[in-house]
Order: C-alpha cells, then sequence, then structure tokens
C-alpha cells in the first residue's frame, strides 16, 4: 500500500505546519525558490551551479577581488518560520578554512546557525536578537573542508546546534524572540580578505516549524 | 511494483514554483508569515492554481492531502479537477463556504455534481484534508477522521486528475500539498 509522506512526517490528526526540503540536485538552483543575491557584482562575478560530482551539491563562490564581500542564498524575505519554535537542518561543506566565512541556518536581522567566521579554529553557534545583541558558542568540531550535517533548533528559551549527530552547542543568551520577528533560510559565504575567491557548498536544507 | 506517480508541495519559498499555474480572476503569492504558506486571491469568481491540465492522477486510485485555510467570505476548494473549470464535470473536491455551515465534499462525473456534508463546520482555521479516490467511492477526512464516504456522481474512471486549491470569490492559503497514485 502507497504510504503518504504526510503521514511520515506528523502524527495522526495533527495539521502539519511550514516546511520545506531541498535536495540542491538538478540541472540548475530552483530560483523559484531561491533568491540568489551578491554584496556587489552580479553572477558572474561569483561562479555558482550545480556540482557536476557525486555529493557535490550546490557551490556559491565569493567575488575575487573585494573583501567584506558576500554571496547569499535565501528567500527573498519570504519569512516563513517560527523564531521560536523552528528547526533547520543543513548538510554543508566550507572550502576553505582562512579568511572566509560559511553560514548556514534561519535569520533575518536575527538568526540562529552554525558558522565558521574568519579564521575561527572552530565551529560556532552563532545567534542573534536583533534588539539584544549577537552570541557565539563553539562547538568541538574543528573548522575545516569536510562535510557536515547541522541541526540548529530553538523553543524560544534555548537554541541548540547538532553536528553530525551529537548536540554540540547551547545558547539562550541573544537568540531570536517573537518580537524580533518571524525567519527565512539562508545560506552565505563571505571573503573576510581581499584578492581570493571562497567557496562554499550545501548539498542539503530542510525547514520546519516544531 | 512500480513508482507511481508522487507530488508534494511545502509551498515555502520566495514564489510558487511556474509548474503552478494561476487559473481565472485572481493571484498567489507566498505568505510572509510563520506557517503561512501560498495565498490564493480569486478576485472575482473562480480563481486557483492548478498543473494547467497536466493530469497525471488516477480518478479511481489517488489520494490528495492538503492543509489549506479558507481566510475571507465566500468559497474556499482544494482537491481534484480533470480541467480547468468547475463543476458538472469530473472532480472531487472539499468546499468551505462561509454562508454554509459544514465543510462538504463535492463530486462530478461529467454532467452532474452532488455534495455531502461532513460534521466539520465551516471556519477559517487551517485542517488537513485528505481525499481518498477509489473504484467504488470517494473518502474525505478531515483532520484524520472520515467525514464523507460518497458513491454517487463520481468522476469517470476514464477522467484523469489534476490537483487544485483556491476558491470563489474568495482568499484562501495552502502550506502543503501531497497527492500520489495507489
Amino acid at each position: 500500500m502507497t504510504k503518504s509522506i504526510y503521514d511520515q512526517l506528523n502524527a495522526s490528526g495533527t495539521v502539519a505546519k511550514q516546511r520545506v526540503v531541498e535536495t540542491f540536485s538538478g540541472d540548475a538552483l530552483d530560483t523559484d525558490r531561491w533568491n540568489l543575491a551578491h554584496s556587489i557584482g552580479n553572477d558572474s562575478n561569483s561562479p555558482n551551479g550545480m556540482s557536476d560530482s557525486v555529493d557535490g551539491g550546490w557551490y556559491l563562490t565569493t567575488h575575487s577581488s573585494n573583501s567584506s564581500y558576500y554571496s547569499i542564498l535565501n528567500f527573498n524575505g519570504k519569512r516563513q518560520y517560527n523564531p521560536i519554535s523552528s528547526a533547520w537542518i543543513a548538510v554543508t561543506r566550507n572550502h576553505t578554512t582562512t579568511n572566509t566565512a560559511h553560514y548556514a541556518g534561519l535569520h533575518e536581522n536575527s538568526y540562529f546557525m552554525i558558522s565558521a567566521s574568519g579564521n575561527e579554529t572552530k565551529y560556532r553557534l552563532s545567534t542573534r536578537n536583533d534588539t539584544e545583541g549577537t552570541g557565539n558558542t563553539d562547538t568541538s568540531i574543528n573548522s575545516d573542508t569536510n562535510w557536515h550535517t547541522w541541526k540548529g533548533e530553538t523553543d524560544g528559551t534555548t537554541v541548540t546546534l547538532h553536528g553530525d549527530g551529537v548536540l554540540e552547542a547551547s545558547r539562550t543568551g541573544y537568540i531570536p524572540s517573537t518580537a524580533t520577528g518571524t525567519l527565512e533560510p539562508f545560506f552565505q559565504v563571505y571573503s573576510t580578505s581581499g584578492g581570493t575567491a571562497k567557496t562554499s557548498s550545501i548539498r542539503y536544507m530542510e525547514c520546519y516549524n516544531t | 511494483m512500480a513508482y507511481k506517480q508522487h507530488f508534494i508541495e511545502w509551498f515555502s519559498g520566495k514564489q510558487l514554483p511556474s509548474y503552478w499555474t494561476q487559473v481565472g480572476a485572481g493571484s498567489n503569492s507566498m505568505v510572509n508569515e510563520a506557517d503561512g504558506g501560498v495565498e490564493v486571491v480569486a478576485s472575482s469568481a473562480e480563481g486557483f492554481i492548478s498543473f494547467n491540465n497536466i493530469k497525471p492522477f488516477s480518478s479511481t486510485a489517488s489520494v490528495l492531502i492538503g492543509v489549506s485555510q479558507r481566510v475571507t467570505s465566500n468559497g474556499h476548494r482544494i482537491g481534484f479537477l480533470s480541467s480547468n473549470t468547475i463543476d458538472n464535470l469530473n472532480d472531487a473536491y472539499m468546499q468551505d463556504w462561509s454562508t454554509n455551515t459544514y465543510k462538504l465534499l463535492r463530486t462530478g462525473d461529467g454532467s452532474a455534481s452532488s455534495d455531502m456534508n461532513t460534521t466539520v463546520a465551516v471556519d477559517t482555521s487551517f485542517h488537513t484534508y485528505k481525499l481518498e479516490m477509489t473504484s467504488s467511492a470517494i473518502k474525505l477526512n478531515v483532520g484524520g477522521t472520515l467525514e464523507a464516504d460518497k458513491t454517487s456522481n463520481r468522476p469517470v474512471s476514464s477522467a484523469n486528475l489534476q490537483p487544485f486549491t483556491g476558491g470563489y470569490s474568495n482568499t484562501s492559503r495552502t502550506r502543503y500539498m501531497e497527492c500520489y497514485n495507489t
């Protein structure tokens, strides 16, 4: 008997909340779903696309000639995820560990996300409450160029981050709140020093309200 | 057994995917709210989104699951159509009409349509609707409970179906849809 995906994701009788699953597979990015933006320049300055390799996912490279330059993938301001009751899962890879920033999660002006920033030696859980401030908590996972599975979740009191299935970090301060507004998925790569392009990849992202 | 057609739509992103077509007077957009899904506005008479007459689903062996909400007065409808028009055709859908007492299952066999009431009052909340098309009946579950089991005026077996959601002079929202052949 054919089973529904709905029944596998939701308890009987419950009304499903918003969810999105992106597998980053195909001949091009789904530009109905995703908005790709650059702090300056355009797509031709920032090579991106589906990788023609096994488990390659989608890659995004920054402009090579500018520091503090970023490219970001998001929903162009459509914020359908709850700031105090939601989760995201992302499988990502940072291609370099120096002078780069690699982000994924749910954001607007506030956020909870995985970050590998600048020349930090560890991946971090980074959170921001736009009216209060920003904070970071290190994981035990070294900043590297391997693929990792990250899962962030918030209940409005605590934000947790799992890395490769292990609870790596929790934060209770400076986390998104109802007052700071709803959130959208995002993936971002940032060059913190000019002259060298920086690349990140992503092959899965799932976000859902809980 | 070979895999049969199976479709899932999250209605989450910057805009509606291009494999959906707006039919009739109206518009659609992703809602900028938590759990908002897509909003379909039927500005006058019928307005809905469909596969524009691409019909991969069976009228006698398929399922549609939708999570949707009537937002404004008049009618919200979600289900299967055999064309880009509604009523007196081969179709089956849930209707929540603001002036009715209950949500209902409406089905058509190509020449006539008829209704079967559920016990669920019309409202403006999100609900999970499950429409099961079989060779002997059409069943509508609301919130996991079987609410209508209808044998009259069912689509003919040769009529293939496409999913749709929208309404009649109405605004509605849908945040999930899944369709599959059984």
